[in-house]
């Protein structure tokens, strides 16, 4: 079992990432934020607390925000990194680092449970309502609050290397 | 700042000090005795810090007999909830995002060309898929002149290579790596590849053994075995129609060889080989029936072939060879065969042929 303080040090850059795409959403909603830590040795590695609110899409986007982004991030990344190494088998140095910092960026992508259930308690009210968002939110997070709790079975970094790997290659296919 | 007694101690503290336990206020000492007799009881019980809503939650300023506005059930001052609203990005960070950007640029920039080279891969791919390896063979050596290890890429040459008439490109593809060594077996494109280069090699040998023939109708014999092995070899093909017009000099059948040499000249007319052949069978006109149109004829088509050949050392070399004897052919209207005009005239170079 490898301690959780190690695994952030060695993702900080995703931890960081996450934290700020939390802030940034918070500031576009206009949000308050009485308290931030972009990164830190304890659990939680890093957090944002926020001002509670009633807007679905203000909720949806600051607590999915961090996911996007990172998952986003994670797919550019990595294709400078798998595309060689996996599928050209060429050795590259620069590759491997950015193979690094997109697995790191990826493996934060999650939101946390907190943010699911906000989202959670909102969505049914506002999906009544017709609200799109607040439909297609229910698969979504059903799916990232399992895979939320499967991060003791690293299931961060089997998404990290699921989005990767296979976003580059669908990429690459899309284009071919 | 307000304050308020304890319901229990009656002591008078400060508000922010204070907690609330079933709508009860109490002092921090009093609370906590409360707290443990309501668990022993096992009672439900509520507990929450009073607010003081003339302090600010963030730089406790006081606002004397005022109440500060609250944010998210906290009073804030003005500036505070200036500030609360509008977090600044510390300087750090906007550093490391920019340093996210740029690396982000970089790292698409040195990717472009792997993901270039590997889009060009699933396009050859695809190409193969659909049969047509002469348009795959091209795209597929350049990836893997950026991907010398990538096996499967050079396996996918060497099949389309096999495939598309080129065994030199898809032998030299394999044999650049490792000397032919694989680490991995590839499935079915592996075995695909080694099936058709069995059939490359009794095609090889096939031809080695018709270059080694005493005449041309036994080269032509092998040739055709080589083709019925090896369909796709595009060099058979024209080996072979070579080899018909060898056969029919040997016959003498040189209405038969004219024909054949014009046929093969029409096919590509700028080639070397086929304007000194067209030139050969002009000649051979030339010797027996003393025709002039049959010279000048000949002689336009050594010299078309002179011009053409200038371009490549290997073709000037082999127009020199046969320049000198059609040119016997035309002066003296003999005919010989290579053979018998080496032993004739060139008895040193009978005899490294020979050797």
């Amino acid at each position: 079992m490898i301690p959780g303080f190690v695994i952030s040090l060695a993702t900080f850059p995703g931890v960081i990432i996450h934290e700020a795409a939390h802030l940034f959403f918070c500031r576009v909603f206009k949000l308050a934020v009485f308290g931030v830590r972009y990164f830190q040795l304890k659990s939680p590695a890093g957090y944002v607390i926020h001002e509670h609110t009633e807007d679905f899409k203000a909720i949806f986007f600051v607590s999915m925000g961090p996911f996007f982004i990172n998952s986003a991030l994670c797919v550019l990344f990595c294709s400078a990194a798998f595309v060689p190494i996996w599928e050209l088998s060429i050795p590259d140095p620069m590759a491997y680092f950015f193979g690094w910092l997109g697995l790191s960026i990826g493996m934060n992508a999650f939101p946390s449970t907190e943010d699911l259930k906000n989202i959670w308690r909102l969505a049914p009210a506002n999906a009544r309502n017709g609200n799109v968002l607040a439909i297609a939110s229910y698969p979504i997070v059903a799916i990232l609050y399992v895979l939320n709790f499967g991060r003791v079975i690293w299931a961060d970094l089997g998404y990290g290397l699921a989005i990767g790997f296979l976003g580059p290659i669908a990429l690459l296919k899309l284009l071919s | 700042m307000r304050s308020q007694a304890c319901c229990s101690c009656g002591l008078k503290l400060p508000l922010n000090s204070l907690f609330e336990i079933n709508q009860q206020v109490y002092c921090e000492k009093c609370a906590d005795q409360t707290v443990s007799s309501l668990q022993e009881a096992k009672a439900e019980f509520d507990i929450a810090r009073v607010v003081d809503p003339s302090i600010c939650s963030k730089c406790e300023g006081d606002a004397g007999s005022g109440e500060f506005g609250r944010v998210g059930g906290a009073p804030y001052c003005p500036a505070c909830t200036e500030s609360i609203y509008n977090v600044r990005y510390p300087a750090w960070l906007m550093a490391s995002m920019a340093g996210v950007l740029v690396l982000l640029a970089l790292s698409l920039a040195h990717g472009m060309k792997y993901f270039k080279a590997a889009r060009d891969f699933y396009r050859a791919e695809h190409l193969v898929e659909q049969k047509q390896y002469r348009e795959a063979v091209p795209m597929l050596q350049s990836v893997v002149a950026l991907a010398p290890d990538c096996e499967k890429c050079i396996l996918t040459l060497a099949k389309a290579g096999i495939f598309a008439g080129m065994p030199g490109e898809a032998w030299e593809a394999v044999e650049k790596h490792n000397g032919g060594k694989f680490t991995e077996k590839h499935g079915a494109l592996w075995d695909e590849v080694s099936e058709a280069f069995k059939r490359v090699d009794r095609a090889s040998e096939l031809v080695a053994a018709a270059n080694s023939a005493e005449s041309a109708a036994a080269a032509l014999d092998q040739v055709r075995q080589a083709r019925s092995v090896y369909p796709e070899w595009q060099y058979l093909t024209e080996a072979e129609q070579e080899l018909q017009s060898g056969v029919a000099f040997e016959m003498r059948d040189y209405d038969r060889f004219l024909a054949l040499e014009e046929e093969r000249l029409k096919k590509d007319p700028d080639s070397p080989m086929n304007l000194g052949g067209m030139a050969s069978a002009l000649a051979c006109k030339y010797a027996v029936t003393g025709d002039d149109q049959y010279k000048t004829r000949a002689e336009e088509m050594l010299q078309r072939a002179q011009i053409a050949s200038q371009s490549d050392p290997k073709e000037q070399e082999r127009f020199v060879e046969y320049y000198e004897r059609i040119r016997y052919r035309l002066d003296s209207r003999e005919i010989l065969t290579k053979k018998e005009y080496d032993q004739r005239f060139r008895p040193e170079q009978q005899k490294a042929v020979e050797q």
